[in-house]
């Protein structure tokens, strides 16, 4: 990468490390997000993948055993730093996970949720909001006539763009989704990549995939991850047409993972 | 060979519903007497004199209600956070000793917790607890009342308490089962948009798991209702119906324990017997609620 792509970078990770316990599962990751676009994390499972999304709005404090070393940049502060407010910076990095969780309450209340934690507003602003974030997860359609049916009452491809309106609703500026379409039909999953990449305009997508094909149709950057090390990071196009590590055209090759 | 376990078994089962049948009958005979001699009164008189064979269940009634929601109201929120700290909160490190102190506590003979109660909480509510309740909340209107002096030290609110430490051990381990069946996904997901462990707890775990806490509580409930030795031990054994939380009273299990060998009349063992049936029937009503309760919610939540 040269320094001129740096200078667009929403986030830079700089030698992150990782611990489960004593064990080790990520060394000295050194990885740039740019905005407005898609990156894609690859690897084979246990590579470390979805520990290095964990680890960029540190969902990993939940767990005492975890800890994170290095530096991860992110509005002029380094996020790892003990100090930095979680709420901060969990409202600016939205999480959309591997299944669908939408929460025990309505579609409205689902969407609300996160708007709820951080502002009082009238209820006809919160309306609007919850509108325009159903609208942006293209999902407003098949919802609007249920708001206050139960969230969990949905298919499950309807519950995960619900999940991804849940994140939105916040406004957040970076998107992470982990494997967001791997418990999805292949229908489900064609409509969430749709929605995905309409998103990129508006927001830095960072998505963790197992699926090739996926990472390769709608992704603008991608990192191929290996046993905890970043083995290759560059512009999709030019990651999967001539990759330059040998453990990546394994990788690309279907010979491991 | 397989219709002989198919008989045994099914012989095991009637045997169950004809005990319990039994029981019921005996006791509705041996109670019968009470119920002829004072007709509705008996569930409403508060006098209960063996030497006039005279007897009403009311202040029974009253004590073992009150005390089992006194134990409820104090040993659910306590509960609640032991349990919510366990599955959520607690370094990996205590979680094990913390369990092992449940358990032993569960495992503390009742008996034990009624000499504990009559011998250091009851002083210790006497000199400080009682006195404080009544300079403070015994002079406002409506609630004062109940909060009466003099202080005895021993009475409803007393028993209350050590009811309380009696079910919790129960109560936490059937909560934190309840919790660990949260998805952990479903709880990230709330903290990923920046929820605090409060706002879990109220919003996420709490709703998701509403038709097991009713159950829990109904059990709860039902272990409280009918303790006998730690409640006969301090509650006061006192016939007469008093509003106060901080007089003695009587339970159901304490007056049939107490004077069950002493009942001189047949219509003094009939009316221990009668109140022996009162509680049979509030225990199942308990019961009953809490399996609706569970299935109802069990059926809103699948919706």
């Amino acid at each position: 990468m040269s320094s001129s792509d740096q200078a667009d970078a929403v986030m830079e990770i700089k030698n992150l490390s990782f611990f489960y316990g004593d064990k080790q599962v990520l060394k000295s990751v050194s990885l740039s997000l740019f905005g407005n676009g898609i990156t894609a994390i690859m690897g084979p499972s246990g590579c470390g993948k979805s520990t290095l999304l964990r680890t960029l709005n540190r969902i990993y404090d939940l767990y005492p055993e975890q800890r994170a070393q290095g530096q991860v940049f992110f509005g002029g502060e380094n996020i790892l730093d003990p100090d930095v407010d979680t709420a901060w910076l969990r409202r600016r990095v939205g999480m959309v996970f591997q299944k669908p969780t939408p929460f025990p309450m309505s579609i409205f209340d689902n969407v609300a949720y996160g708007l709820k934690l951080y502002e009082k507003m009238p209820s006809s602003v919160l309306a609007e909001r919850v509108e325009k974030a159903l609208r942006n997860a293209a999902l407003w359609d098949e919802v609007k006539d249920q708001l206050r049916a139960s969230g969990q009452s949905l298919s499950g491809g309807q519950q995960q763009r619900l999940c991804i309106a849940r994140a939105l609703a916040v406004e957040p500026e970076i998107l992470l989704l982990d494997e967001p379409t791997s418990a999805l039909d292949p229908v489900s999953t064609a409509r969430i990549e749709d929605l995905i990449e309409t998103l990129k305009k508006n927001y830095t997508i960072v998505m963790v995939t197992h699926n090739l094909q996926q990472a390769a149709r709608i992704s603008d950057y991608a990192a191929f991850l290996y046993m905890g090390q970043l083995i290759e990071f560059d512009a999709a196009k030019k990651l999967f047409e001539s990759p330059s590590h040998p453990k990546t055209v394994d990788y690309l090759k279907g010979r491991f993972g | 060979m397989n219709a002989f376990i198919r008989d045994v078994s099914f012989l095991s089962a009637m045997g169950v519903v004809v005990l319990t049948a039994a029981i019921v009958f005996v006791l509705g005979v041996a109670a019968a007497p009470a119920f002829k001699a004072f007709g509705w009164t008996f569930f409403v008189s508060d006098s209960w004199n063996p030497v006039k064979d005279v007897f009403g269940a009311l202040p029974a009634i009253y004590g073992t209600l009150v005390t089992s929601f006194l134990a409820l109201l104090f040993a659910l929120p306590v509960g609640f956070g032991i349990a919510f700290f366990l599955v959520e909160l607690s370094p990996p490190f205590l979680v094990k000793p913390l369990r092992v102190a449940i358990e032993l506590l569960a495992g503390i003979p009742s008996i034990v917790f009624g000499f504990w109660g009559l011998f250091v909480l009851a002083p210790v509510f006497q000199k400080y607890i009682q006195p404080f309740l009544i300079d403070t909340l015994g002079s406002l209107p409506l609630i004062g009342p109940f909060f009466e002096g003099p202080a005895f030290g021993i009475g409803i609110l007393t028993a209350g308490v050590v009811l309380a430490i009696m079910i919790l051990p129960f109560l936490t381990a059937f909560l934190t089962e309840v919790f660990k069946t949260v998805s952990p996904l479903l709880k990230e997901s709330a903290y990923a948009l920046g929820a605090t462990r409060w706002e879990v707890l109220k919003s996420i775990v709490t709703p998701s798991t509403r038709a097991s806490i009713a159950g829990g509580i109904m059990l709860a409930l039902g272990r409280a209702l009918g303790e006998t030795m730690a409640v006969t031990f301090v509650i006061g054994n006192f016939h007469r119906l008093k509003l106060s939380l901080l007089a003695p009273g009587t339970s159901i299990s304490a007056s049939i324990a107490n004077e069950f060998n002493e009942a001189t009349t047949d219509l003094h063992s009939a009316s221990l017997l009668a109140l022996g049936l009162i509680l049979f029937v509030i225990t199942f009503i308990v019961l009953a609620c809490g399996k609706a309760s569970v299935a109802l919610l069990a059926r809103r939540e699948r919706r």
